[in-house]
């Protein structure tokens, strides 16, 4: 707890953490902006938009259409970003050595610097919760609404699924956040461990996007991210979520594992 | 040190994808046959009595249709893509959850990246919403009179509606044009089951094979695969891929517009729609006796429907005239024959209707339904200088062509050359 605390001192002391948490709360802004500008020129017959497509009528699905548009690529690559930072940064600047040098073990120095980037993800996707609702709640109110399924179902509860579906997105986006901390064990550059998990994560979606590749796509945690837009339907079809939520557990248990293994044998003079 | 932990990341990837690999490889191997031997006959004999024994069935559904190209291609990011907006759209393949309570009625959730498209049949009608237009849609039957309106009296045809009910009249209809047999046991929706095959006597056709999985505990239709002729891959494929048999809560099957959605009525489209006159016209109460080219003939003319018939000595020889029926105008369309040549699934239908607003009329209708088929499905072609398309697909062939005011199909389980040789007959 102590080395968490002291992460966290410093993640809150440096700059470019906000201006990470900022870029995230201007995407629901901007897409508010952009929906409330848009709304006389805005048809249901324009063809499916999914999630954000209905945003354009209620406040209330925002934080919902901000995530959906996040999850696909910005908030991997912010997650992939934090992720490879944590040890790669140091390892550029030095410190590494400094920090590695104290009487704390490996184990728990990884630990904190997981959980502080998990701790960062959190904020960022509280921001655009938050940010998303609220600029939501001023462009167009927030209404009783319609599940994908066709009932209709009221502000509170629809509030509630929103918290879980971001509660998924966030173990979700926490695998590419592992990844980048396994390959950050295995390079001084935060900027190689950064584009090692996105390109991970960009052929895991390739291998997800065909037919062919079918009898992959329930081992790759790519093919889980989207699960939760089964809450938006009645009854809630708990088996994806639960199935997903499984998929992430064992990627972050394993990468993690082979992280820890990689770090504890990390000569950290070269 | 660097390149030792680069190596180690590498091998760890590997053995990772090696071992996801074997996983997915041992259960696509299927599973031993655990249930006892059974016959054909008495299989199909409990799957229909399975019917009326089940009284409900759910669980999660996919359908592929290699049919149509591009069909099975999703959205790189969107994960299993946009759910259709429409009842063609679920044509295209897909995936969601079913329900069916026998007396209460189906609902059908096709789920797609941020969107649903759900059909309910129940106890006040047939009704379809895509949440991607916030639209909902109440249909009537094809041939049913006059449109619906909104909170209509219940309808005894939508509760009726049961695909694996379906699936088991088809069964007994295809066994007796084919040889039956139990071909294997597999495991489906984590249910062992019997692979019952079915296979066309005809040698002409592309239809190479029906194979239903019926679940071996409970006898109900689990998977539907059809295969072409030659295929190891099924080309129509729909099955459950988790299932449960636990009665279902009775408000699955009513479904409410939501408010401020966009709601119409309908009828169901019908398959016979095409023709543009064929599929709305009332069915008589029996089916006539099959008329002699003669009589077809004699009964068009009466009807205004001048037929062009196909040459008897360039016709292709595993094609002989089969029959004919000769439907009269009806409202709004012309009269249409339905003459039939070969025999079993071997069978080549030629479809002849007169549109009654005119040559140009007729005419505009055939582009309409040209371009609203899905595309790269059809290509354009000419036959006997008179434009036309084609579909040539791995279990179907069809050409369409129109003469004057008399559109013409020809279409049958055949292989392409086979209905282009028809066609040239005809023409």
């Amino acid at each position: 707890m102590k080395l968490l605390r002291r992460e966290l001192t410093k993640l809150f002391a440096q700059k470019r953490s906000y201006v990470g948490w900022g870029g995230l709360l201007a995407v629901p802004l901007l897409i508010t902006l952009a929906f409330y500008l848009n709304r006389n020129n805005h048809h249901h017959d324009n063809g499916p938009g999914g999630v954000i497509s209905l945003a354009f009528h209620n406040g209330l699905l925002m934080p919902l259409a901000s995530v959906a548009m996040l999850s696909a690529f910005l908030l991997p690559l912010l997650a992939s970003m934090v992720g490879a930072y944590q040890l790669a940064g140091e390892s550029e600047t030095g410190t590494i050595k400094t920090w590695l040098m104290h009487s704390i073990t490996r184990g728990g120095v990884l630990a904190s610097k997981w959980g502080v980037a998990v701790i960062y993800v959190i904020i960022g996707l509280a921001l655009v919760f938050v940010g998303g609702l609220a600029a939501g709640a001023l462009a167009f109110g927030l209404h009783a609404q319609p599940l994908l399924s066709g009932q209709t179902v009221g502000v509170t509860h629809w509030l509630g699924l929103s918290l879980v579906a971001y509660l998924y997105v966030l173990v979700g986006v926490i695998c590419v956040l592992s990844l980048a901390l396994l390959f950050a064990t295995v390079t001084n550059s935060s900027l190689s461990a950064a584009i090692g998990a996105l390109v991970v994560f960009i052929v895991m979606n390739i291998l997800g996007a065909f037919s062919y590749f079918d009898f992959l796509k329930p081992y790759l945690f790519t093919s889980h991210l989207d699960a939760w837009q089964s809450l938006l339907s009645q009854p809630v079809a708990w088996h994806p979520i639960v199935t997903g939520l499984i998929t992430f557990a064992i990627y972050i248990a394993a990468l993690m594992a082979a992280a820890w293994f990689l770090f504890r044998r990390k000569d950290i003079l070269v | 040190m660097s390149r030792r932990s680069l190596i180690s990341v590498l091998v760890v990837v590997l053995a990772a994808a090696a071992l996801a690999i074997g996983i997915a490889a041992s259960r696509a191997q299927g599973s031993t046959a655990t249930l006892p031997t059974i016959a054909p006959a008495q299989l199909l004999a409990r799957v229909a009595a399975a019917q009326q024994t089940t009284k409900a069935v759910s669980g999660s559904v996919a359908w592929s249709n290699g049919l149509i190209p591009g069909s099975d291609l999703t959205s790189l990011f969107g994960g299993s893509g946009a759910a259709p907006t429409s009842l063609t759209g679920l044509l295209m393949g897909g995936s969601g959850r079913l329900w069916i309570q026998q007396g209460a009625g189906l609902r059908l959730e096709s789920q797609g990246s941020g969107s649903d498209f759900v059909l309910v049949a129940g106890k006040n009608g047939l009704w379809s919403y895509s949440s991607a237009t916030d639209s909902a849609t109440q249909y009537a039957p094809p041939a049913g009179a006059g449109k619906p309106t909104a909170g209509a009296s219940p309808s005894p045809a939508a509760t009726s509606v049961n695909p694996v009910s379906a699936i088991t009249k088809a069964l007994q209809h295809f066994a007796a044009t084919g040889a039956v047999a139990v071909s294997g046991q597999t495991t489906v929706a984590g249910r062992q089951s019997y692979v019952l095959t079915v296979t066309p006597t005809s040698t002409t056709t592309t239809f190479g094979s029906l194979r239903v999985a019926v679940d071996g505990t409970t006898f109900v239709p689990l998977r539907v695969q059809v295969f072409a002729r030659g295929d190891t891959t099924p080309t129509l494929s729909a099955g459950f891929t988790s299932v449960s048999y636990r009665s279902l809560a009775g408000n699955l099957f009513t479904f409410t517009p939501p408010a401020g959605a966009n709601v119409r009525h309908t009828s169901l489209p019908s398959p016979q729609g095409l023709m543009g006159g064929a599929g709305s016209q009332t069915r008589p109460a029996a089916q006539p006796a099959p008329l002699t080219l003669t009589q077809a003939r004699a009964r068009a003319a009466g009807y205004g429907l001048v037929l062009t018939l196909p040459r008897q000595d360039s016709l292709p020889a595993s094609l002989p005239f089969a029959g004919a029926t000769v439907a009269p105008p009806a409202r709004g369309h012309g009269a249409t024959a339905i003459l039939r040549y070969g025999t079993g699934f071997g069978t080549v239908a030629l479809v002849e209707s007169q549109g009654v607003t005119g040559a140009s009329g007729a005419s505009a209708n055939f582009q309409q339904r040209l371009a609203g088929l899905p595309q790269g499905l059809a290509t354009r072609t000419t036959v006997a200088g008179t434009p036309g398309y084609e579909i040539a697909t791995a279990l179907f062939n069809v050409v369409a062509w129109q003469h004057g005011k008399v559109t013409a199909v020809a279409a049958g389980m055949v292989p392409q050359a086979t209905l282009q040789a028809f066609v040239a007959a005809v023409s």
